[in-house]
């Protein structure tokens, strides 16, 4: 099982490598460690999705479900706390 | 000593060598550009150097390919050391000095050795599948290995996998959605979170130019009861395939005193707070969680094959936006 640290050391690998920052070359050192170990690559691939996450659920949810558009449900909720 | 901590014991091991040979590569790289005169032997000693601290990376490309073999090993290392020859590897790290001086030779000519590699794996596959189309029996057989062969992982995701990967998405949000409404962190950050993370998502409002921006501006004037109720609302109008509610410690938090408020509940968080203040929470909080996350669904894989199947679905994700990126 993978401790805090690790934890943290790959989500900051997974982290820049979603946002093309340069790593430093510790950073490299664990990536390489990532892409040999299995656990450490099933924790960067699960970063690496979370990270996604925003234009996976975009793909997935279905708007077409809604009766009204998004700007109509935020006024709905503001008109209904003005009311209150 | 455990498993685990004989484990990291070794990585950290592992990791000091690295290190000790990237500082000794450096160290030569620059006598060698402060004492030009010995330049060949010198630049044979270090091309040396760097074949060997890149040998693991290349057998680390190749071994997740079809082309893990001592013969494949020996002509990917020849591709990158003809590369390094050529001189045009060490002009570039020079220049990729400028945007960040700190870069060391060993890590830049690793990603050299890295992206030949790759380029023989590609060279390879190409090669390969034109083989296999002249003969139609051939490819008859081997439908399954070529299709992966042809890196199009992009026609696999549309027609199989696309499911799959629906589904994956739906229970990582769900479990995502659990711990920030599970949370006891400070409700402010949680709300801030909310407000500027998630709801930009659910109202498909992400191409927004700041979302502590978009956040801010309708936070404005709303106590912290009033901003909880509206996002739960807004969240379980806008998103059908959860429903959320905050959980105990959250609604606990926010009946606790906070400065001259009897309740943080009543506080308007838009007055309490400068927005220049609050930058780090989100980013701070949405770590927390993440990391919460990936830590409980590893725990679960160990004995619960639905949540192993779930951790496949995100290496096979992973693989597909590397292979997206490079092409």
């Amino acid at each position: 099982m993978l401790n805090k640290q690790e934890l943290e050391d790959i989500y900051t690998v997974a982290e820049k490598m979603k946002n093309d920052i340069s790593l430093t070359a510790e950073e490299h050192d664990l990536y390489d460690d990532i892409l040999d170990d299995d656990e450490y690559y099933d924790a960067f691939c699960l970063y690496t999705t979370l990270m996604d996450l925003p234009e996976l659920y975009e793909d997935a949810a279905s708007w077409k479900e809604m009766h009204c558009t998004k700007e109509e449900l935020m006024e709905k909720h503001l008109e209904k706390d003005k009311n209150l | 000593m455990d498993a685990n901590e004989k484990k990291e014991l070794e990585r950290a091991e592992k990791r000091k060598k690295k290190k000790e040979m990237r500082d000794k590569i450096q160290e030569l790289y620059e006598q060698m550009e402060q004492n030009p005169g010995d330049r060949e032997a010198q630049k044979l000693e270090l091309i040396d150097l760097l074949e060997e601290f890149a040998k693991e990376t290349v057998w680390k490309c190749l071994n997740k390919s079809s082309f893990a073999n001592a013969e494949s090993f020996q002509q990917a290392l020849s591709e990158g050391r003809i590369e390094l020859l050529k001189g045009n590897v060490f002009d570039n790290y020079k220049k990729s000095l400028e945007k960040d001086p700190f870069n060391k030779l060993a890590v830049y000519v690793n990603g050299a050795y890295r992206n030949t590699t790759k380029d023989y794996i590609r060279k390879g596959n190409k090669h390969r599948n034109n083989c296999v189309s002249e003969n139609a029996q051939a490819e008859e057989d081997s439908r399954e290995n070529i299709r992966i062969e042809k890196e199009d992982y992009k026609v696999y995701m549309n027609q199989e996998a696309d499911e799959d990967m629906r589904s994956m998405s739906e229970e990582l949000v769900s479990r995502y959605m659990k711990l920030v409404m599970n949370s006891d962190e400070e409700p402010f950050q949680i709300i801030l979170l909310c407000y500027s993370k998630i709801l930009p998502v659910a109202l498909s409002e992400t191409n927004c130019l700041s979302a502590d921006g978009w956040a801010w501006k309708r936070m404005q004037g709303q106590t912290m009861f009033e901003l909880s109720d509206r996002f739960v609302m807004v969240f379980n109008s806008a998103v059908k395939m959860i429903q959320v509610a905050f959980g105990q410690p959250y609604k606990d938090n926010l009946e606790l005193p906070y400065e001259a408020y009897e309740k943080k509940g009543f506080v308007v968080l838009t007055d309490a707070f400068e927005q220049k203040n609050t930058k780090n929470w989100v980013t701070r909080l949405n770590k927390k969680i993440m990391i919460d996350l990936v830590s409980a669904v590893m725990r679960e894989a160990d004995t619960d094959a639905a949540v192993r199947k779930l951790v496949a679905e995100s290496r096979i994700y992973t693989e597909f936006v590397k292979k997206t990126k490079r092409n």
